[in-house]
């Protein structure tokens, strides 16, 4: 039986057959390769999802968020109208925290102390609380102070009341409202 | 081969390790593509991300895609160094 030439089967010659067959000798093993690869696939995803579920067990569920307050400004004291004063609490529809911001805040002696800075909730007692920016004071800790709202009151923006707070303690109080003389 | 055409030689090694290294890449791909597809096709059917719980643990769907990839890459990874190293044993 006579052996085809090479180089007259392809054209390519001695040298071409050559790089030809080194081409094609890895492509004949491809199914071959796709069965291996697969079956690394297989066994390495079972085996590494195994140890997945050993080691990494599902987290506890996050504990369910706080219930938020309502926060609401309380009303204070109602106002005590009198002498044709425009009187209004906050709580008020008529007045809004935005309205009583910078409204001047007076001492018992009824001099003022400083203006309306904040408005605040305790969030431990949930009471609306009213920074005081007070005028002049020297401590730094003292420019800036929190009392009850309940028992503020304010004069702005045309609604005359008054916020009594003695500063003559060191624990700051608030006493209830009342319209100056 | 005749000697006249020896220096093909390391020509036709290089080419034979450039050809493997394409073919089983390749074939490494086709398998990860394969995965992900049944992946999707489960995504479709049960809804995404598809997550097995069971008592204490959970293993999702993309979880098992993820893992067979890493394997498969290590795997094609590994056989392309010792085809490298092997050719170089040999002296090619």
């Amino acid at each position: 039986m006579t052996e085809t030439n090479p180089s007259v089967r392809t054209g390519f010659g001695p040298a071409g057959e050559g790089v030809l067959a080194h081409w094609a000798r890895p492509w004949a093993e491809l199914p071959h390769r796709l069965a291996l690869f697969a079956g690394i696939w297989i066994v390495g995803a079972l085996a590494l999802s195994g140890a997945h579920v050993l080691w990494r067990p599902t987290a506890p569920p996050a504990p369910a968020p706080a219930i938020q307050r309502p926060i609401s400004l309380p009303t204070i004291s109602p106002p005590v109208k009198r002498a044709g004063l425009p009187v209004a609490a906050v709580g008020d529809s008529r007045i809004s925290t935005a309205s009583i911001l910078g409204a001047d805040v007076f001492d018992r002696s009824k001099k003022k102390i400083g203006t309306l800075a904040d408005v605040s909730i305790d969030t431990t007692s949930g009471a609306a609380m009213a920074v005081v920016r007070v005028a002049g004071a020297l401590d730094a800790r003292a420019k800036r102070i929190a009392v009850p709202m309940r028992s503020l009151a304010f004069k702005s923006n045309g609604f005359k009341q008054w916020a009594v707070i003695d500063l003559g303690r060191k624990a700051l109080t608030a006493y209830p409202s009342f319209v100056p003389n | 081969m005749d000697d006249k055409h020896e220096w093909i030689e390391p020509w036709l090694t290089l080419l034979q390790l450039i050809n493997v290294f394409v073919r089983d890449g390749i074939g490494a791909l086709a398998i990860s593509a394969i995965a992900h597809l049944i992946e999707y096709a489960i995504s479709m059917v049960e809804g995404a991300p598809w997550v097995w719980k069971s008592g204490g643990f959970e293993l999702s769907a993309s979880d098992v895609v993820r893992y067979g990839d890493l394997c498969i890459l290590v795997a094609f990874i590994g056989i392309a160094v010792y085809n490298f190293v092997r050719r170089l044993a040999k002296g090619d």
